[in-house]
C-alpha cells in the first residue's frame, strides 16, 4: 500500500552511491596494487632471472678462463677449483631450474643448458687430460669442442634471459591493456557512479516532494473546511505516517465538528427550554410570592384565631374549675346522702324492727294503729326529700351534660357522668316512687291494717316482709348514692384532667401562635427572596436567550466544514 | 595404461589424457570414481620396466583388499623415457590430470626436470619418487617426496666402506656429468677426504663414455691408486669398465645403487661393488610377499630390482595416506608430509618410510653388495 520509507530509499540510494563509489576505490585500488605487485614481480623476477643468469654466465666465464689456464699452466689446485666452479655453475643452473616463473619451454631451455654445461666441463676436462697424457691434438680439438658448447651454453642462457625478457615485456604489455581497461572500467564506474547518484536524487526527491504536495494540498482543504481524508497511496512511510497523522486528525475534527453542531443544537433548545423554564420559574416565583402573602395573611389570621381559641379555653378552664367544684360539691352532696341514706337505711331497719315488733304487738296493739298512721306521714316526709334528691340529681345531670357539651371531645367522661347522674336521678326518682308507693301501700295496709287490725292479727304478717322490701331499697339507694359519689369523684377526676388539658391546650396554643408569628415572618423573607429569585430569573432568561443565539451562531460556523 | 611420450605427441596426448579422464569420469557415474596416481618412468628401459610392474602389482594388490575407502586405484602411465625434456613434457600433462599424485620420476634427472612442472600446479601435485636420490631432489619443494636414500647416503657409505673395507687412500673417480652422478661423485669425495682419503682425480663423462679413455689412462699413470668410484649408470659403466680392464686396470671399483643391473656384463662386472637402498633376499615378511608377489605375475622376468621395489612401497603407502584424507591432491600432500611424524612410518619392503622436513627419508639403509658370479650379493666385510 505504501511505497518504501524515505529511510529506505536514501539507504538504498547512498548504498548504490557508495557501493560504486566502493567498487571504483576497490577497483582502483586493486589495479594500483595488482599493477605494483605485477611490477614489482616483474622487476623482481627479471632482476632475480638476470642476477641468477649474470652469476651463472660470468661462472661459465670463469670456468673457461680457468679451463683455459689449466690447458696453458696445469695445475693441481687449478683442477681443483674446476670441480668447484663446476658445483658452483650447476647450483646456479639448479636455483634457475627451481625458478617458479619458468615455463615448460623455459625448463627444457634449462635442461639443454644443462646438457651444454655437462658437455663444455667434460670437453675441457678430456682436453685436460689429453694435454696431461701428451696428445695435445685431441686435446686442441676437445678444447675446440668445450669453447663451442660454452657458445651454445651461453646462447641458451641468453636465449632464457631474452625469454624472460620478452615475457616481462609480455606482462608489462598486458599491464598496460590491463590498466587501460581498468581506466576505462574506473571512467565507465564514475560516469555510472554520476549517473545513477543523479537518478537516485532525482528519484529519492520526487519521491519527496509529490508526497508532500499532496499532504500540503490535504494541509490547505483541511484548512477551509473539507475535512475528507488525504490519499496516502504511494507514499514513502514516513510521509504516510505523517499523512495518516493528518488524516487521524481530520477524522478527529470531523467527529468533534459533528459533535459540536449536534452540541449547539442540543445547546440552542436548552437554552430555549432554559428561557422558558426561566420564564416560568419566575411565574411562579410571582405566584410564590402572592402565595407568602396569602400565608402572611393566613398566618396572621390564624394567629388571631388561636388568640381567641385560647381565650375561649380560658373560658373553659375557668369552666372547668367550676365543674369541678360542683362535683366535688356533688361529691359532698353524695356523700351526705349516701349517710342520709345510711340513717334511712337504718330507720328502715328500725321500721321494720318496730313493724316486726309491731307485728309481734299487733295483735296487741291495733290501737296504735293511729300512731303508726302518722308514723306513715313521717315517712311521706323522708319520701318527699328523696324526691327532692331527685331532682337535684336530675339538675346535676343536666349541668354535667351541658358541661360535657361543652368540652366536646374532652367532655365524653362528663357526658358519662350525666348519664349515670340521669340514671341516678331515674332511680331516685323509681325509688321515691317506690317509697312512695310503698308509704302508700304501708298507708293502705296501716289503714287496711287499722281497719282490718280488728279483722285480724294475720294481716300484720305482710308488714315484715314489706319492712325487709324497705330496708333493701334503702340499701341499693345507698350503693346508688356511693356509685354516684365515685362517678362524681371520677368527674372530679376528669375535670382536672380536663383542666389540664386545657392548660396544655393553652401552652400549645401558644406555641401555635409563635410558630404562626414565625410563619409570618419566615413567609416575609420568603416573599422578599422570591421577588430577588424572580429578578435572577429574568436575568437567567435573558442569559438564556444570549447562549440560544451563540448556540444558532456556532452550528452556522460548524456547517460550514465538510465532515 | 601407459603413454608414449614425444615432443610431437605432447598436444595429442593431452587431447588423449583429458578424453581418458573424461571417459573414466563418465564411467565413474556408475561405478565408484577412481583415485588417480600418475606413474612416470622411463618404462621401456630395464631398468624402468620393474617400476611399472611392481607399481601395476600393487595397485591391484590394493584394490583387491578394497581400493580406498570404496574407490579403487587407478595408474595413469606416462613414459619419460629417462629424458628431461619428455619428463617436463610428461609432466605437463600429469599436472593437468586427475592424478592427486605421481609415482615419479625415477632418475634424478627426469625428477629435477619434472619437479617444478609439478609445483606449477594451481594446487600442487604430490610426487614420490622411487629412486631420483641426487641431493638436488631435497630443495624441490614441498610436494616431492622420496622413497629411496640420496646419492649423500649411498656416496657415504661407499667412501665408508672404501676406507675401511677396502683401506683405499687414494681413489680416481669417474662420474656420469649429470644430477646423480655429481651428486655420488659429491658426496662420496667429501666423506672419503673426510676420513683421510685423497681423490687422484674426478672426470666427468657423457653417456656414451667415450672420454672414459683418456681419463683411465690419466688415471693409469698414478702411482698408487686403490679403488676407482664409477658414479654412473650399468649402460656406460660396462664401458668403462671395459676400458679399465683393457689398460690393465684392476683396482676394486664401486658404484653407487644406479650401477644395479651391471651385473649382466658379465666377467666385466665381477668383484664390483655397490650401494644398494634394496636387496632382494626376503629378509621380511613384507619382502617376502612382495617377491612372490612379483614372481607369480611376472615369472618370466628378474627379480624386481630398487624401483621396483620402492614404487611397490610407494603404491601403499599411498594407498595408506589417502584413506587418511578427502583424496585431493593438498590433503594428501600435507598428510604425506606428516608421515613417520604425525602418521605412522610405513613399513615397506625397502624398509621403514618416513619423511622428514624435505621430503627425504628421515632413516636410511644402505647395503653394499658385490656382483658375485653374475649375481649380486652382500658384501662381507674382509
Amino acid at each position: 500500500m505504501f511505497g518504501p520509507s524515505l529511510r529506505a530509499r536514501l539507504a538504498i540510494s547512498m548504498s548504490i552511491l557508495l557501493g560504486l563509489a566502493l567498487v571504483m576505490a576497490a577497483v582502483g585500488v586493486t589495479t594500483l596494487a595488482r599493477v605494483e605487485r605485477i611490477s614489482q614481480e616483474t622487476l623482481a623476477d627479471l632482476a632475480g632471472i638476470k642476477d641468477l643468469a649474470t652469476a651463472m654466465t660470468d661462472g661459465v666465464h670463469t670456468q673457461v678462463r680457468e679451463a683455459e689456464l689449466q690447458t696453458l699452466m696445469p695445475t693441481a689446485a687449478r683442477a681443483g677449483r674446476l670441480v668447484v666452479l663446476s658445483d658452483s655453475t650447476h647450483g646456479l643452473r639448479r636455483a634457475l631450474q627451481r625458478w617458479d616463473g619458468f615455463t615448460p619451454a623455459d625448463h627444457t631451455v634449462l635442461a639443454s643448458v644443462e646438457r651444454q654445461q655437462s658437455r663444455g666441463e667434460v670437453a675441457w676436462t678430456t682436453a685436460h687430460a689429453l694435454q696431461s697424457l701428451g696428445r695435445d691434438a685431441d686435446a686442441q680439438a676437445a678444447v675446440a669442442v668445450a669453447r663451442l658448447t660454452t657458445d651454445s651454453l651461453l646462447t641458451d642462457v641468453q636465449t632464457l634471459i631474452a625469454a624472460q625478457r620478452l615475457r616481462a615485456f609480455a606482462r608489462t604489455e598486458a599491464l598496460q591493456q590491463e590498466s587501460t581497461r581498468r581506466r576505462a572500467l574506473l571512467w565507465f564506474l564514475f560516469f555510472l557512479t554520476l549517473v545513477v547518484g543523479a537518478a537516485s536524487i532525482a528519484i529519492t526527491l520526487r519521491a519527496v516532494t509529490r508526497p508532500l504536495a499532496r499532504l500540503v494540498a490535504a494541509t490547505q482543504r483541511f484548512g477551509q473546511g473539507d475535512l475528507r481524508a488525504a490519499d496516502l497511496s504511494g507514499m514513502p512511510a514516513e510521509l504516510a505516517a505523517l499523512g495518516g497523522a493528518m488524516n487521524l486528525m481530520s477524522a478527529r475534527l470531523r467527529q468533534l465538528t459533528l459533535s459540536i453542531r449536534g452540541e449547539s443544537r442540543e445547546v440552542g433548545m436548552n437554552a430555549a427550554d432554559l428561557s422558558a423554564m426561566s420564564q416560568e420559574l419566575a411565574a411562579s416565583g410571582g405566584e410564590i410570592a402572592d402565595a407568602m402573602v396569602r400565608l402572611n395573611e393566613g398566618a396572621g389570621s390564624q394567629l388571631m384565631t388561636l388568640r381567641d381559641a385560647s381565650q375561649q379555653l380560658d373560658h373553659l378552664r375557668d369552666a372547668g374549675a367550676g365543674t369541678l367544684q360542683a362535683a366535688r360539691r356533688v361529691v359532698a352532696v353524695g356523700r351526705a346522702i349516701a349517710a342520709m341514706a345510711t340513717d334511712h337505711q337504718q330507720h328502715v331497719r328500725d321500721a321494720a324492727t318496730t313493724l316486726l315488733a309491731l307485728r309481734e304487738t299487733v295483735r296487741r296493739a291495733a290501737r296504735e294503729v293511729q300512731l303508726t298512721a302518722r308514723l306513715g306521714d313521717g315517712l311521706q316526709v323522708v319520701v318527699d326529700g328523696e324526691r327532692q334528691l331527685a331532682t337535684k340529681v336530675g339538675v346535676l345531670a343536666v349541668n354535667s351534660a351541658i358541661e360535657a357539651a361543652r368540652a366536646g371531645e374532652h367532655g365524653k367522661g362528663l357526658t358519662a357522668v350525666a348519664e349515670e347522674l340521669r340514671h341516678l336521678e331515674g332511680m331516685c326518682e323509681a325509688a321515691a316512687q317506690q317509697a312512695d308507693a310503698a308509704v302508700l301501700e304501708v298507708q293502705s295496709r296501716i289503714r287496711a291494717t287499722g281497719l282490718t287490725l280488728e279483722d285480724g292479727s294475720t294481716v300484720v304478717l305482710g308488714v315484715e316482709a314489706v319492712a325487709e322490701r324497705a330496708a333493701t331499697a334503702l340499701e341499693e339507694i345507698g350503693r346508688g348514692i356511693e356509685r354516684m359519689g365515685q362517678e362524681a369523684e371520677r368527674v372530679v377526676n376528669t375535670a382536672d384532667l380536663t383542666r389540664n388539658a386545657i392548660a396544655a391546650m393553652l401552652e400549645r396554643t401558644d406555641t401555635v401562635a409563635r410558630s404562626a408569628t414565625d410563619v409570618s415572618v419566615t413567609g416575609e423573607s420568603v416573599s422578599a427572596a422570591t421577588e430577588e429569585q424572580a429578578a435572577a430569573t429574568e436575568e437567567m432568561a435573558a442569559a438564556a436567550a444570549r447562549l440560544n443565539d451563540a448556540a444558532q451562531r456556532l452550528e452556522a460556523l460548524m456547517a460550514e466544514f465538510r465532515a | 595404461m601407459t603413454f608414449p611420450v614425444a615432443g610431437s605427441f605432447i598436444r595429442p596426448l593431452r587431447r588423449g589424457c583429458g578424453f581418458l579422464a573424461a571417459l573414466l569420469v563418465a564411467l565413474g557415474c556408475a561405478e565408484p570414481e577412481p583415485i588417480y596416481l600418475g606413474l612416470a618412468g622411463p618404462f621401456s628401459d630395464p631398468v624402468g620396466a620393474p617400476m611399472q610392474r611392481a607399481a601395476r602389482l600393487a595397485v591391484e594388490r590394493v584394490n583387491a583388499a578394497g581400493g580406498i575407502n570404496g574407490r579403487p586405484l587407478a595408474l595413469i602411465e606416462m613414459d619419460d623415457h629417462g629424458d628431461p625434456d619428455s619428463a617436463i613434457a610428461v609432466a605437463t600433462v600429469l599436472r593437468a590430470s586427475p592424478a592427486v599424485a605421481v609415482i615419479g620420476h625415477l632418475w634424478s634427472t627426469t625428477t629435477l626436470a619434472a619437479a617444478p612442472i609439478y609445483g606449477t600446479a594451481t594446487v600442487a601435485l604430490p610426487m614420490v619418487t622411487p629412486s631420483s636420490s641426487s641431493p638436488e631432489v631435497s630443495w624441490l619443494g614441498e610436494h616431492v617426496f622420496r622413497v629411496c636414500p640420496s646419492d649423500d647416503a649411498h656416496g657415504t657409505a661407499l667412501a665408508d666402506w672404501a676406507r675401511q673395507a677396502l683401506a683405499a687412500e687414494r681413489v680416481g673417480i669417474l662420474y656420469r656429468n649429470d644430477d646423480y652422478g655429481r651428486g655420488v661423485q659429491q658426496a662420496f669425495a667429501a666423506r672419503f677426504v673426510r676420513r683421510g682419503g685423497t681423490i687422484a682425480g674426478s672426470f666427468p663423462y657423457l653417456a656414451a663414455g667415450r672420454e672414459a679413455g683418456a681419463y683411465l689412462d690419466r688415471l693409469a699413470q698414478e702411482d698408487s691408486l686403490d679403488a676407482l668410484l664409477l658414479a654412473g649408470y650399468p649402460e656406460d659403466v660396462a664401458d668403462v669398465l671395459a676400458q679399465a680392464r683393457g689398460r690393465g686396470i684392476t683396482i676394486p671399483v664401486l658404484g653407487g645403487d644406479a650401477l644395479e643391473g651391471v651385473e649382466s656384463a658379465g666377467s666385466l662386472a665381477e668383484g664390483v661393488l655397490i650401494s644398494a637402498a634394496w636387496f632382494p633376499d626376503g629378509r621380511t615378511a613384507a619382502a617376502r610377499d612382495f617377491l612372490d608377489a612379483y614372481a607369480a605375475a611376472f615369472p618370466d622376468t628378474p627379480v624386481p630390482n630398487q624401483p621396483g621395489a620402492a614404487s611397490w612401497d610407494a603404491v601403499h603407502l599411498l594407498a595408506a595416506v589417502l584413506r587418511t584424507t578427502d583424496g585431493t591432491r593438498g590433503t594428501l600432500r600435507a598428510a604425506l608430509a606428516t608421515v613417520g611424524t604425525g602418521l605412522p612410518a610405513h613399513e615397506g619392503v625397502t624398509g621403514p618410510i618416513g619423511f622428514d622436513e624435505r621430503g627425504d627419508l628421515a632413516q636410511s639403509r644402505i647395503a653394499i653388495t658385490v656382483v658375485r658370479d653374475g649375481r649380486l650379493v652382500r658384501a662381507e666385510q674382509p
